[in-house]
């Protein structure tokens, strides 16, 4: 009797945990399921479905960019993005979407007008964006600005995790970025704007979606020859030549004179500022441009008044010390030919002093 | 009441485990890497765009050490220095481009140039032959005639100095 009565018991029992494991797998399976529908229900973007924005039109029309983003055609995109700007244009996660879609397009005039309205709407993503507005304006060609709020970005990198470049499908869908412990360094502009001030949320936390992107910044970082010719142009990189005399200008020999094929002009150094004893006379390859760009300007024909007045002294930088092709050249074609004047003088003087290679 | 306890901490991680949830919450580092990537090349154009060399130097390095096989990053970073008239430095940049693709011409010519500055003739000479049989190279031809003349020159010079010492011997 005991026994059975054990026996009924234990059965009881089983029976009691079997009915616990199955109700348990079945409300995780349907919260599974919940959590999965309501997901993908954001994104699907019914026609007639007035979505987060409270809109059919506008929810149409951000349905429809995301959709473009996806298959990356982001001016069309921009557009759809605009469209639903036109309609409200109070919602920063669709002005987030058409900066995304500027960027990738790239609309970089549209980007900073973008970035400057989503600043406007929500100040705390500043911090999230400052690297993106850097880019735009760098683009724009405001550089200085552009230094600053990239310097901005890069120290927010350290503070900030990226967040996922996804357009926005879903205003409620906010996603809260943990800071790692690290100390950002201070940014410190040397212009106007001074991100420093910029409004951020408690704790430096995004609260919104972000959209830095993940695609390669294409740039080819081969300095032209213009471009190298455009930033040696000072006294002080042409002072590391060779040789400096100041020369006197005698005459140059007559012939086939063009912009690229320059004459052989006849110096007489009048006197050494540095380098060895070269021979007083000293011809030179008289170059009509500075390097900068060997496209003659329209219309340009050689004339004798290219030529420096007979007997008129000027301060001539020459790279190396030997001719080629018979010929001295000059530091960056004209520009290593200075008129000696007092304070070009003056000037070289100093700089030689201060490397310690003056002659006398 | 257990029961229900566990079922909801199972659903929650249920929940959490949705793979779009997961990529919004985990942050990539090569994200980060190519956004950092994108702000110091930015920086760079800048200071370069305004010729500040010496900070364009300090971006053009990080961009290095970010990126330490990027035979074009080397070469840039020589080009900033040679601005700066530190030509030994920019010299073991230029080797360095050259060697991680020794096939472009311009890194050849560039080597070639600061060699030709330092007075090593012969690496330059060799440098500049380099840089006129890479494919895009026929606009070097003038460049290694210069070194070979140079070349020549100190040649010659040796010679001389080698001759006159003989005879001053032989006096």
């Amino acid at each position: 009797m005991g026994k059975k009565l054990l026996d009924f018991v234990g059965q009881g029992q089983r029976a009691k945990r079997h009915s616990r494991i199955g109700n348990l797998l079945y409300v995780s399976f349907l919260i599974t399921c919940l959590a999965f529908l309501s997901t993908n229900s954001c994104r699907a973007g019914d026609a007639d479905d007035p979505g987060p924005w409270r809109s059919i039109s506008v929810n149409r029309h951000v349905v429809q960019a995301n959709r473009l983003m996806q298959e990356r055609r982001y001016g069309n995109a921009r557009d759809e993005y605009l469209k639903a700007i036109s309609i409200n244009p109070g919602i920063v996660d669709i002005h987030i979407g058409l900066h995304e879609a500027c960027k990738k397009y790239p609309d970089w005039a549209q980007d900073l007008t973008t970035m400057e309205k989503i600043f406007e709407l929500e100040p705390s993503t500043k911090k999230q964006y400052s690297a993106d507005y850097g880019v735009a304006l760098y683009h724009a060609q405001r550089y200085d600005e552009a230094i600053a709020w990239l310097k901005k970005g890069l120290s927010d990198m350290n503070s900030v995790m990226l967040p996922s470049p996804l357009p926005p499908t879903n205003k409620d869908a906010v996603t809260v970025w943990k800071a790692p412990p690290v100390e950002a360094p201070v940014a410190k502009p040397a212009i106007a704007i001074n991100p420093d001030q910029l409004n951020t949320n408690a704790g430096g936390l995004p609260t919104t979606k972000a959209s830095w992107g993940r695609q390669q910044f294409t740039w080819t970082p081969i300095v032209t020859m213009e471009e190298r010719s455009k930033l040696a142009q000072n006294f002080e990189n042409a002072c590391h030549s060779e040789c400096i005399v100041v020369a006197e200008y005698l005459g140059y020999q007559k012939g086939d004179i063009h912009y690229n094929h320059p004459p052989r002009a006849e110096f007489r150094i009048v006197r050494i500022l540095k380098g060895p004893p070269l021979n007083k006379a000293l011809p030179l390859r008289y170059e009509f441009h500075d390097h900068t760009s060997s496209d003659p300007p329209a219309g340009w024909k050689f004339a004798e008044n290219m030529m420096p007045g007979k007997n008129s002294q000027w301060i001539l930088f020459i790279p190396h010390a030997v001719p080629r092709l018979q010929l001295f050249d000059t530091y960056e074609g004209s520009y290593g030919r200075q008129a000696a004047t007092e304070e070009n003088l003056n000037k070289i003087y100093a700089l030689l002093e201060k490397r310690g290679e003056t002659l006398h | 009441m257990k029961s229900k306890l566990l079922g909801a901490a199972f659903l929650m991680l249920a929940g959490l485990a949705h793979p779009g949830w997961i990529k919004a919450l985990a942050a990539d580092p090569a994200a980060i890497a190519a956004k950092k990537e994108e702000i110091h090349r930015c920086l760079l154009n800048c200071y370069r765009e305004t010729s500040r060399i010496k900070e364009a130097e300090s971006e053009c390095r990080a961009l290095v050490a970010l990126k330490p096989g990027d035979a074009s990053l080397r070469y840039l970073l020589g080009d900033l220095l040679l601005k700066s008239g530190r030509v030994g430095e920019a010299a073991s940049h230029f080797k360095k481009a050259v060697q991680l693709d020794p096939g472009k011409g311009d890194y050849q010519a560039a080597l070639g140039s600061v060699l030709l500055s330092l007075k090593d003739y012969n690496g330059a000479v060799s440098a500049y032959r380099a840089a006129v049989s890479a494919p895009d190279g026929a606009r070097f031809t003038a460049h290694l005639q210069t070194a070979m003349t140079y070349q020549a020159n100190q040649t010659q010079t040796v010679q001389y100095q080698k001759q006159k010492q003989r005879q001053d011997d032989d006096e």
